[in-house]
């Protein structure tokens, strides 16, 4: 499932977070630069898919349902 | 009179009084008179309190940090810089290696991190500094003692055992230094920067200082701005900035994210970039898409106030490699082979020396290795670097590689060693290795041992600062090694490589 693969990849990248209970991950900047450029380029070579720069406001990114969200989005538009 | 940094913000503040040093969030401003009278408002409380030698200074992004250091200086007194969220381990190494120093916080800090009181002599708190009066006489009385080798600040950079080592700079080398990066560039109160380096780190000093002495205006970024870099470039036109010094680091964000296809810096006028080496297909990114910007690229290590080296990159650049190019006014820079012997054929690689004025002083606590890396030669002393370089056809300096196990990751300067130092002590890591992936720039730790990967990067983020956690940690029945026994780096890369 599409939601288990990106938790996945998220678990790889911050081993020390549980991705179901943060939320404002961007807001909270608990995710910083290097772990959304890091993240964008894992979402774009697991799923094929091109996330843009204005893809990356806290909104898409916030939480794990948002990036699941944005994900669907591109798949569909891409 | 020896010189003391503050009377750069005492001729500014004369000069330009109302005018805007610093920002913060776009919003916040602090005029040159603003600066000064906080500063000296809380320096005449620390005079008060008889606070000397080296201060911790809790400096975060913000216009308080910047107050704070000056607070210190014109108490008379040195300041070592911290990153507010620095990680227990880092805290307490650094609280050791300055013997209990004073530190200066704000409440907030202090709350965050109670272990202060216990880890410092002195706990000072910003809110009450500011509050107390004045006290034109006794800092008049501070300013007339600063002796012409006073420090100005101790920086702390990875050391290879897995403690950090403080280099120790004077105010006379930060000066010779601001008055050679200045000239060179033409550097004038009419330029707006956009700071990306914090102040606990080394690289923003020389750009703190160049804004302080010219009167220009300073905007702190914040850190979130990185991780939106569309609105990071809407931010830069909003506020005007023409000059940046960022590490490449920060700058590759923006290419790598194609901003540029949505929207571009339009007041770029300077791009400085320090710290470690630019890719050159992102550097492409930058300059096809700014081509009126001059792009610099700066190079010296902690061990020197600035920068020594210094390569303006032409429009038409074809090379694969951005030179570091050559001195500033001022700076000797030598090429020596192993037996310290200068190296004068063009084609030769050695070892980059710098020597000149703005050398550091010394390692703090550590005569014998600062007799091993800095040594005096015909009255002129020179800083070892360990940066090996040779000299293209044009004789200008190309960076080449490291004669140790150093490496440069998102513009920070880090000992493999001091990262599986610190692994190497987790319950369960039998045997590490740490090696840096610079195809997708990130390090990777193989470990040999029963520890849970994920109770393994809990403890790194706690131990270590941010930019050396490894992006991850691999498990191995175990480590390869070569003939001698010794870990086998180069398999591990590759195999870090294909990960």
């Amino acid at each position: 499932m599409l939601r288990d693969e990106i938790k996945e990849i998220m678990e790889e990248l911050r081993p020390d977070l549980d991705m179901e209970t943060e939320t404002d991950l961007i807001d909270r900047g608990t995710l910083d630069s290097f772990d959304i450029i890091s993240l964008v380029s894992e979402l774009n070579d697991a799923f094929d898919i091109h996330i843009s720069v204005e893809d990356l406001v806290p909104e898409n990114l916030n939480t794990l349902d948002a990036m699941v969200q944005l994900v669907e989005r591109h798949q569909q538009e891409d | 009179m020896s010189v003391c940094l503050t009377d750069y913000l005492e001729n500014s503040a004369r000069r330009f009084a109302d005018k805007p040093a610093l920002t913060e969030n776009g919003g916040v401003v602090c005029t040159y008179r603003e600066l000064r009278d906080a500063a000296r408002r809380a320096a005449a409380a620390l005079a008060r309190q008889n606070v000397q030698g080296t201060v911790l200074v809790m400096a975060g992004r913000s216009i308080q940090a910047v107050q704070a250091i000056l607070a210190v200086l014109y108490a008379g007194a040195a300041y070592a810089p911290l990153d507010p969220t620095s990680p227990p381990a880092r805290l307490r190494d650094i609280c050791a290696a300055l013997d209990k120093p004073p530190v200066l916080c704000t409440r907030q800090q202090l709350a965050r991190c109670p272990a202060l009181t216990e880890l410092c002599g002195q706990v000072l708190v910003w809110e009450e500094l500011i509050e107390s009066a004045p006290d034109d006489a006794l800092l008049e009385n501070r300013r007339q003692s600063v002796r012409p080798d006073q420090t100005l600040c101790v920086m702390f950079t990875s050391g290879s055992t897995g403690v950090p080592k403080g280099v120790v700079k004077t105010h006379a080398a930060m000066d010779a230094f601001e008055t050679a990066f200045i000239s060179q560039f033409s550097l004038t109160d009419r330029a707006n920067w956009g700071n990306q380096s914090p102040f606990y780190f080394d690289a923003s000093a020389k750009e703190l200082y160049s804004v302080l002495r010219t009167g220009a205006t300073m905007h702190i970024l914040s850190t979130g701005l990185f991780s939106q870099p569309l609105e990071l470039v809407r931010t830069l036109n909003a506020l005007q900035i023409d000059t940046i010094s960022w590490v490449p680091s920060a700058l590759c964000i923006l290419s790598r994210m194609d901003v540029f296809s949505v929207e571009k810096p339009a007041f770029l006028q300077r791009i400085f970039f320090v710290g470690e080496v630019f890719p050159i297909e992102h550097f492409r990114i930058w300059q096809a898409a700014l081509p009126d910007v001059a792009f610099t690229n700066l190079y010296g290590p902690t061990e020197t106030a600035g920068i020594g080296c210094w390569y303006t990159v032409p429009a038409a650049f074809s090379g694969q490699v951005l030179p570091i190019g050559g001195p500033l006014p001022g700076v000797t820079v030598q090429l020596r082979d192993e037996n310290g012997r200068i190296i004068e054929q063009p084609d030769v690689q050695g070892e980059i020396w710098l020597g000149g004025e703005t050398l550091a002083k010394e390692y703090l606590n550590d005569p014998e290795r600062t007799a091993r890396m800095f040594v005096s030669e015909n009255g002129m002393r020179f800083y070892r670097t360990g940066d090996l370089a040779g000299r293209d056809g044009q004789g200008l300096l190309v960076f080449r590689s490291r004669a140790d196990h150093q490496i440069k990751h998102m513009g920070h300067r880090i000992e493999l060693g001091e990262i599986e130092a610190r692994a190497g002590a987790f319950p369960g890591v039998d045997r590490c290795c740490c090696v840096h992936d610079t195809a997708k720039e990130r390090l990777i730790l193989f470990y040999q041992g029963a520890a849970p990967m994920k109770e393994l990067y809990i403890y790194l983020r706690r131990e270590l600062p941010r930019y050396m956690v490894p992006a991850r940690l691999v498990p191995c029945e175990m480590l390869p090694c070569n003939a001698n026994g010794k870990l086998d780096r180069p398999a591990m890369t590759k195999r870090a490589e294909e990960l």
